[in-house]
């Protein structure tokens, strides 16, 4: 009862990185005067993608104190529907989608789920590959305001289910204005409270084995 | 059946219950230190599980809760202008589970909730979580009585503060570090916590919390020394 509802918010939070890949955080963003335009390039930037292969350097911030929760790790997407998001540090901790499978792997304790047997895992997945199609460009789910600078469109994200903006405020996604590819995503909490990620080393449209998103 | 016993009678049976109540009540704290010799109370107190010097403690945590798994980060700060402890737990992917805080008031004990997730909100999930975590910071109300306890063959100490009509005793070795601490009622323990701590390090390394209903299980590890 509880978990289903603990995994649709955490794989909210996946989606919307795994929307698209990569950027650099700047001041200045005035609203985008051609919507139409910008949507349609994330979108195609989106379709074009077949894997993707990123490290990724997580930042926590808590009002509360001055220390940085700072995590490091690698994420892996491929075609159709296979996503690996991996944590290396502080805390060994894998995330594994492939087809019907839902696969969490904490500190070598393997947990598997069946997303068909599951009508919650189901959904996460439909999310999931929503997200890295594009189409949260259009979702009814967000209320998106688009931002642009010289360089760098910011996709700005209201959840509008009072379920999640009970934990997540906004969501920022910055890409790349040149090529689309996002290089960070901010997760902004009611309370201040945000989660920064950074993905780095980023290859697209490598090959990748599908042994990566199976157990060994 | 009471009102038609003679006074002196009632009398009796009034000391017999009271007697009862007395004999139970010891023989539980009597279960935690049976082998300590009681000091005379006393009120206030300077042990800490978290002594070290550091105001930031980190875990990996694991929690366990009608079956259901929840792991990540448990960042406990003491907040030292406030005098008080604040709690978050954190997914992996950080996003918050709860982040409350605790502290001292003077005739009562003060819990705040920053936030909490929907699916935690429940009555007992959030009674347990508050007493547990209450049971490692220390906040107690500050005109809370507290019992002391010698164990004479090895030195350890203990002590036990009376909560909420519940019992909570501590046991710590000579250097001060807590190595078991309880959570009583009259009959029965409701809670155990068994820490690890290296000598000289002021805060455990390990803490294990076991709750016998709701079955509420909690395991964490240091990260940050």
């Amino acid at each position: 009862m509880m978990q289903p509802k603990i995994f649709l918010i955490i794989t909210f939070i996946f989606s919307t990185c795994f929307a698209s890949m990569f950027a650099q955080q700047e001041s200045g963003f005035t609203a985008v005067t051609n919507t139409q335009a910008i949507k349609d390039q994330i979108r195609n930037a989106s379709t074009r993608v077949s894997s993707i292969q990123s490290d990724f350097i997580q930042k926590k911030h808590l009002t509360m104190m001055d220390e940085v929760l700072t995590s490091e790790g690698r994420f892996l997407f491929k075609k159709e529907n296979q996503v690996r998001w991996e944590y290396f540090a502080p805390i060994n901790y894998i995330i594994l989608i492939k087809n019907q499978n839902f696969t969490i792997v904490n500190e070598g304790k393997v947990s598997k789920f069946d997303i068909e047997g599951n009508k919650m895992f189901k959904e996460i997945n439909n999310m999931i590959l929503t997200a890295i199609q594009g189409n949260f460009i259009d979702s009814e789910e967000f209320d998106l305001e688009l931002l642009e600078n010289e360089n760098q469109i910011l996709a700005r994200l209201k959840p509008m289910d009072s379920q999640v903006a009970n934990m997540l405020k906004t969501i920022e996604i910055y890409f790349n204005k040149a090529d689309t590819d996002i290089n960070q995503v901010v997760f902004i909490e009611p309370g201040d409270d945000y989660t920064n990620i950074e993905f780095t080393h980023k290859l697209i449209n490598t090959t990748i084995e599908d042994s990566e998103f199976e157990i060994k | 059946m009471i009102a038609k016993l003679p006074k002196y009678l009632f009398s009796r049976y009034l000391a017999a219950l009271a007697m009862l109540a007395l004999l139970v009540f010891s023989q539980c704290t009597n279960k935690v230190f049976k082998e300590f010799v009681q000091l005379s109370p006393e009120v206030g107190n300077s042990l800490s599980v978290f002594s070290s010097d550091s105001t930031t403690f980190i875990y990996r945590t694991n929690m366990s809760i009608y079956g259901q798994e929840l792991s990540g980060l448990m960042v406990l700060k003491k907040l030292m202008e406030r005098d008080s402890y604040r709690v978050v737990f954190l997914s992996e992917i950080g996003m918050k589970y709860f982040d409350f805080e605790f502290s001292n008031g003077i005739k009562a004990d003060v819990f705040e909730v920053h936030y909490c997730m929907e699916a935690l909100q429940r009555e007992q999930i959030m009674k347990h979580l508050k007493n547990n975590i209450r049971m490692l910071v220390m906040n107690y109300p500050e005109d809370t009585s507290i019992t002391y306890f010698e164990n004479s063959s090895n030195g350890d100490m203990g002590l036990s503060y009376g909560h909420e009509g519940k019992t909570n005793a501590y046991l710590f070795s000579k250097d001060q570090a807590v190595y078991h601490i309880l959570r009583q009622s009259k009959t029965q323990t409701i809670c155990s916590i068994h820490l690890q701590t290296q000598k000289g390090k002021g805060a455990p390394d390990r803490i294990e919390i076991h709750n016998r209903r709701p079955k509420l299980n909690m395991l964490l590890t240091r990260i940050n020394q």
